[in-house]
C-alpha cells in the first residue's frame, strides 16, 4: 500500500472537483506528487504540501470564475488581507486555532470518555451494568463487583434479554526471564460476545461448549495483541499462546477495537467457567465471598429499570438466602442488598468517580475558551470594520454598490474563518494525542482523534465568530449616509467602542474564572503531595513472585529465601513478609473481626475493616504511626505466643467510645486466619493512625494488623525497605530473585510511591489542564485588550497629538490610555472572581484539602491579570507618547 | 469568442503537449511549461486550462486506467493529444503573429 495523501485533505480536493470530469486525474496526479516528496522530505512537509496544494486547486475550482466572477475576485481580494493586514489577520487566526484547536480536542476526549460507548457494541442503549448497594463498599473492588453464583441468580431473569459477566483485568505473564512481557487477561462467560453484538474480525467467539469445566483451554485475541505478537498473521488460528503458566489454544481474533465492556484495552479473552488457575478458579466460581466479577445485563423490551432492578434484587436476595440455608459460610452481608442498574458507559453510571467529574470539568472550562476565542475575534472584526468605515465610504461615493461591499465583508470574514478552521484542526490533531495520554493512560486512540460531527462543529462556531462580527460593521455602514462617515471619521470616530470594551470585559472576567480554576487545582495537587497516607510509603517497595506451581509449603519456602536474599542487597534496611500479595493495600473482612463489647460490627460506609498481618518488624518497616500503647515485640512472634493486636485510631474510637482501647479484645473469626483450636478475643496491645486504602481524602478508615508466627504458612507478599529512592532498586531486586529459583515465573516489583502517585492522577490532570487553558485565555484576553487600546490610541492620534501639542506631559498620555486598561481589568477581575466563587461549591467536590474560595489564588491571579494587563497596555501609550503633533493633524 | 482564437496559456499548453509526445501527463506538461517557456503555472490554473480546452475541443486525453504507478492508489492517469482543432487553432495564431511581427523589428532593435 502506498504512502497516500491526508484523507481529509483529499476529500475536501474531491469535494471541490466533484463537477470536473478530470477529477479522478488530478487526485492521482497530486498522490504521486506526495509520495514522492513524502521520500524527500518526510510526511510532515509533504503533508502540508499537499493541503496548501488541495486548497489552491479547490479553490480554483470552487470559486469558478465563470459563475461568480465577483465573488472570486472578492474572495482573492480578500485573501490579500493576509498581505495588507498581517497582524489582524495572523491574530485571528491565531485566536481561532487555539481556542477552536483545543475545544476540538477536549470535545474528543469527552466524547470518548461520556458520549460514545466502547467499539462494536451494538444497541447500547439496552445494555446495564449491575451495580449493589446496601453491603457497605464490602468489597475493594466496589459496587460494581460481583460473586459468579450471585450472577447465576439472576441471569436467566425474564425481564432481562440476556446476561454476561467478566472479570475485568488480569495481568499475567509470558515468557519469562528478560523476555518476560504482561498481557491483559479478561475473564468472560459465553454470553459476553452474544450480548454485546460483536462478531469476531477471524476464527469465532468461545461458545457453552468452551465456557465449562474441564473444557479444552482456549482463547480469543484482542486485535492489538494479534498484531504485537503475531504480526496480524491470519495462520494464528488453532496456534497455542502460553499465558502464566497455561497454554491456550487460539480460537478467534476480536475485530479492530473492540475492547469489551470499557475503554482500556484487552489482549487476550477467556472463558471464565472454563476453570483454569490463575484465569479463575473453582473456588472463585463457587464462592459468593469472591466479587471478582462484573455483570452486564440486556433489559427485554419494554421492561423499565425499576422493574428489573426489583427482579434482580428478589433473585439476588433468594439465591443469597438459599445458600445460607445450605450452610454455605458467613454471608451475614449478602441478604439486604439492593441491586441497581447503571448505563453501559461507566463514566455515566452511579459509580462515577472524581475523573469524571473532572473531565466534566474540563469540558466545561474548553467551552471558556471557546466563548473566550470568539470575543476576542469578534472584537478583532469589529476593530476591522470600523478601521475600513472610510474606506467603504470612498467607495459608495464613487459608485460602487453596497451589495458588492457586503459581499467583500463577507468573503474577508469567510476566508479568516476558513484558514481559522484548518489552523484548529492542525492544532486539534497535534494536542489530540498529548491529551489523550494525559487524560485517558491505558486507552488506545481512536484512529483519528478527530471526527466529522468535530469538524462540522468547529466551522459552525468559526463561521459564527468571524461571519457575524465581519458582517456587523458592513451592515453599520449601509446606513449610514457615506458623507456622514467621511466627515465624522475626519474628527476620529470611535464608533463600537463601547460593543468592544463589554467583549473585552468579558474575556478577562472568564479568564479570571479559568486562572482561578488553574490556581485550585495546582493547590490540590500541592496537597496531595503532603497527604498524610499514615505510613511511610516513600522508600517502601513491595514485591510479588509470581510462582510456576500453586504450592503452598512451597510458596513459603520461596518467601524465606527471598526475604534471606534481599537483606543481604546493599541499601537495603529491612524485609518484611505479609499474608497478602499487597500488604498495606487493604484486606477487607467486614464479616469475619467481632470487636469486644459488640455482637458484631456496625456497617462502615467506606467498607473495611481492612487487615494487615506481617512478619517479626512489619510495623516498623510499614512505619505505622503508634498513637497508643506499643507496636509488637520479639515475643508477639513466637509460634505458641498469645496472639496480640493493633488497631486503628478510627477502629478504636468507633467501636469502644469513651473506652481505653488497650484494656478491650478482638475476636478474629476462622477464615481470617488459619486456625485449629477455639477463636479466643485478642488484646489490643496498640493504637496506630489510620491508613489510606483506596484514595488519598480516605478518612476513618478502620483497620486491624496482627503478627504473623515465624513459622506460620500463608505467606504471599514481600514489603521492603530501602535508603534512598525505591526506584534505583527495581532492577536489581528483581535480577536477584529471578535468580533464585526456577520456580519463579517473574518478580513484580512495585514501588510504593507509584501507587501513591497514581492516586494523584486525576489532580495531575487537573491541574495540568487548567493551566494550559488559563494561559491560553490570558494570551488571548491579553491579545484582545491590547487591540482594544492600539486602536483606542490610532484612532485618537489627532485628539493626543492636539493634546501633546498644547502641553501634556507624558505622564498625562501613558496615564489616559492605563487608566482606561486598569478599568478594563479591574471589572473584568471583579466579575470572575464573583463567578469563580459562584461556581466554588459544585468545584469543591474535585478539589483536595484546598477551599474554592481561596483568597490566596484569587491574589495571585489578580496580580497576574494586572501584570498581562499592563504588558498589553505599555505599546499602546508608548505609542501615544510618539506621537508626532504635527504629523498627526496633518495626516487627515 | 471565436472558437479559433486561443489564448497565451492555452497555445503554450498545446505546444509543450507537442513536445512531450507520447509522455504528455499533467506533470510533464507543467515541467515542460517551466523548463522550455520559463512559465509556472500554478496547478489549479493548470488543470482549469485543460478542462477549458478540452470543452473548446483543443485536446482531448487518453485514460490509462492501469497505469503501473503505485503511487497513484490506484487513480486513473490521462495522456493528452491536441485535437486536429488545437492543431488548426495553433497553426492559425502563429501566422497572425508572424504577419503582426513582420517589419517590426527594426522598431525594437531602437528601443
Amino acid at each position: 500500500m502506498p504512502a497516500l495523501p491526508p484523507r481529509l485533505a483529499e476529500r475536501l480536493l474531491q469535494w471541490c472537483l466533484r463537477d470536473s470530469a478530470s477529477s479522478a486525474y488530478i487526485v492521482g496526479d497530486l498522490r504521486q506528487d506526495f509520495a514522492s516528496l513524502r521520500e524527500r522530505r518526510g510526511r510532515v512537509v509533504a503533508s502540508m504540501w499537499y493541503w496548501r496544494e488541495v486548497i489552491a486547486v479547490g479553490f480554483r475550482y470552487v470559486a469558478s470564475p465563470s459563475i461568480l466572477t465577483d465573488a472570486g475576485s472578492d474572495l482573492r481580494a480578500a485573501i490579500r488581507v493576509f498581505r495588507s493586514a498581517p497582524g489582524f489577520a495572523f491574530a485571528v487566526v491565531f485566536t481561532l486555532a487555539l481556542g477552536l484547536g483545543a475545544n476540538a480536542t477536549m470535545f474528543g476526549a469527552v466524547d470518548r470518555i461520556l458520549l460514545s460507548p466502547p467499539e462494536h457494541v451494538v444497541d447500547h442503549e439496552d445494555l446495564r451494568f449491575v451495580y449493589h448497594s446496601g453491603l457497605g463498599s464490602r468489597s475493594i473492588n466496589g459496587p460494581l463487583s460481583y460473586s459468579f453464583p450471585d450472577y447465576e441468580s439472576i441471569r436467566d431473569l425474564p425481564v432481562l434479554d440476556g446476561a454476561a459477566a467478566y472479570r475485568p483485568r488480569r495481568v499475567l505473564t509470558m515468557g519469562s526471564g528478560p523476555d518476560a512481557r504482561r498481557a491483559i487477561m479478561q475473564g468472560a462467560t459465553a454470553e459476553f460476545f452474544p450480548l454485546l453484538g460483536v462478531l469476531p474480525g477471524h476464527g469465532r467467539f468461545f461458545d457453552a461448549t468452551d465456557d465449562r469445566a474441564g473444557a479444552p483451554p482456549v482463547a480469543v485475541l484482542g486485535h492489538g495483541f494479534w498484531d504485537r505478537e503475531f504480526g496480524q498473521n491470519p495462520d494464528v488460528l488453532g496456534r497455542t499462546v502460553t499465558l502464566g503458566s497455561h497454554t491456550y489454544e487460539v480460537i478467534g481474533v476480536a475485530p479492530k477495537g473492540f475492547t469489551g465492556a470499557q475503554l482500556e484495552a484487552v489482549d487476550v479473552w477467556v472463558p471464565v467457567r472454563m476453570n483454569v488457575p490463575l484465569t479463575t478458579s473453582w473456588e472463585a466460581l463457587a464462592s459468593r465471598g469472591a466479587w471478582w466479577y462484573r455483570v452486564i445485563v440486556r433489559l427485554s423490551d419494554g421492561v423499565s429499570d425499576e422493574d428489573a432492578e426489583r427482579m434482580m434484587t428478589d433473585a439476588h436476595t433468594a439465591g443469597v438466602t438459599a445458600a445460607v440455608e445450605a450452610g454455605e459460610g458467613n454471608l451475614r452481608n449478602g441478604v439486604g442488598a439492593t441491586l441497581h442498574t447503571g448505563a453501559f458507559m461507566m463514566a455515566l453510571g452511579p459509580n462515577s468517580d472524581t475523573d469524571t467529574a473532572i473531565t466534566l470539568w474540563l469540558a466545561g472550562v474548553s467551552i471558556l475558551v471557546l466563548l473566550i476565542a470568539c470575543a476576542n475575534v469578534t472584537n478583532l472584526m469589529l476593530a476591522r470594520g470600523i478601521d475600513r468605515q472610510r474606506e467603504r465610504a470612498v467607495r459608495l461615493a464613487f459608485g460602487v454598490s453596497r451589495r458588492r461591499l457586503m459581499t467583500q465583508a463577507f468573503a474577508e470574514a469567510l476566508v479568516l474563518a476558513a484558514a481559522g478552521g484548518l489552523a484548529a484542526v492542525f492544532v486539534a490533531r497535534w494536542s489530540g494525542q498529548a491529551l489523550y495520554s494525559l487524560m485517558l493512560p491505558g486507552i488506545p486512540l481512536p484512529e483519528s482523534p478527530i471526527d466529522l460531527r468535530l469538524v462540522a462543529f468547529i466551522t459552525g462556531v468559526v463561521l459564527l465568530a468571524t461571519v457575524v462580527a465581519g458582517m456587523l460593521p458592513a451592515v453599520q455602514a449601509m446606513k449610514t449616509a457615506p458623507g456622514d462617515v467621511l466627515r465624522r471619521s475626519s474628527r476620529g470616530a470611535t464608533g463600537g467602542s463601547r460593543a468592544r470594551d463589554l467583549l473585552t470585559l468579558g474575556q478577562v472576567s472568564l479568564s479570571t474564572v479559568l486562572l482561578v480554576g488553574a490556581g485550585l487545582f495546582v493547590q490540590s495537587l500541592n496537597e496531595t503531595l503532603r497527604a498524610d497516607t499514615g505510613f511511610d510509603h516513600d522508600s517502601l517497595v513491595n514485591v510479588i513472585l509470581e510462582q510456576e506451581t500453586v504450592d503452598a509449603a512451597l510458596r513459603d519456602q520461596l518467601h524465606r529465601e527471598a526475604r534471606t536474599t534481599l537483606r543481604s542487597l546493599p541499601g537495603v534496611d529491612d524485609v518484611i513478609l505479609s499474608s497478602s500479595q499487597r500488604p498495606l493495600y487493604g484486606w477487607d473482612e467486614q464479616s469475619s473481626l467481632i470487636p469486644s463489647r459488640l455482637d458484631s460490627l456496625p456497617r462502615l460506609p467506606d467498607g473495611g475493616p481492612f487487615t494487615y498481618a506481617g512478619t517479626e518488624g512489619y510495623v516498623e518497616t510499614a512505619g505505622l504511626r503508634i498513637l497508643q500503647g506499643r507496636g509488637f515485640t520479639t515475643n508477639d512472634y513466637n509460634n505458641d505466643a498469645p496472639f496480640a493486636l493493633m488497631v486503628s485510631r478510627s477502629f478504636a474510637e468507633g467501636a469502644w467510645p469513651g473506652l481505653d482501647p488497650l484494656r478491650e479484645c478482638v475476636t478474629l473469626q476462622r477464615g481470617v486466619i488459619e486456625l485449629d483450636g477455639p477463636e479466643p478475643c485478642r488484646p489490643v496491645v496498640g493504637v496506630y493512625e489510620d491508613l489510606i486504602v483506596r484514595s488519598l481524602g480516605d478518612e476513618g478508615i478502620w483497620s486491624v494488623t496482627w503478627p504473623i508466627p515465624r513459622d506460620a504458612p500463608g505467606l504471599r507478599g514481600i514489603l521492603v525497605r530501602v535508603q534512598g529512592d525505591p526506584a534505583d532498586y527495581v532492577q536489581s531486586i528483581r535480577d536477584r530473585l529471578t535468580t533464585l529459583s526456577s520456580e519463579i515465573r517473574y518478580v513484580h516489583v512495585l514501588p510504593m510511591s507509584d501507587r501513591i502517585d497514581r492516586m494523584r492522577g486525576s489532580w495531575k490532570v487537573g491541574a495540568t489542564l487548567f493551566s494550559v487553558f488559563g494561559l491560553l485565555a490570558l494570551v488571548v484576553a491579553s491579545l484582545g485588550l491590547y487591540s482594544v487600546l492600539a486602536f483606542a490610541v490610532a484612532r485618537r492620534s489627532r485628539e493626543i497629538g492636539i493634546r501633546s501639542a498644547l502641553g501634556a506631559q507624558r505622564r498625562d498620555l501613558v496615564s489616559m490610555v492605563v487608566a482606561r486598561a486598569a478599568r478594563l481589568i479591574g471589572v473584568g477581575l471583579i466579575l470572575g472572581v464573583g463567578m469563580a466563587a459562584l461556581m466554588g461549591r459544585s468545584l469543591q467536590a474535585v478539589l483536595f484539602g484546598v477551599p474554592a474560595v481561596n483568597p490566596l489564588v484569587f491574589s495571585i491571579v489578580a496580580v497576574v491579570l494586572v501584570g498581562a494587563g499592563l504588558l498589553a497596555a505599555w505599546v499602546p501609550a508608548w505609542k501615544a507618547t510618539s506621537i508626532d503633533p504635527v504629523g498627526a493633524m496633518a495626516a487627515e | 469568442m471565436p472558437p479559433n482564437h486561443i489564448g497565451e496559456l492555452e497555445q503554450m499548453v498545446l505546444l509543450a503537449i507537442l513536445q512531450s509526445a507520447s509522455d504528455a501527463y499533467a506533470p510533464n506538461i507543467r515541467a515542460v511549461l517551466e523548463e522550455r517557456a520559463g512559465r509556472r503555472v500554478s496547478r489549479g490554473a493548470l488543470y482549469r486550462t485543460f478542462d477549458r480546452m478540452a470543452a473548446k475541443g483543443l485536446l482531448e486525453w487518453e485514460t490509462e486506467e492501469s497505469n503501473p504507478i503505485p503511487a497513484r492508489g490506484g487513480a486513473p492517469m490521462r495522456r493528452f493529444r491536441a485535437t486536429a482543432e488545437g492543431r488548426r487553432a495553433l497553426r492559425q495564431s502563429r501566422e497572425a503573429l508572424l504577419s503582426l511581427w513582420d517589419g517590426i523589428e527594426p522598431e525594437l532593435e531602437k528601443a
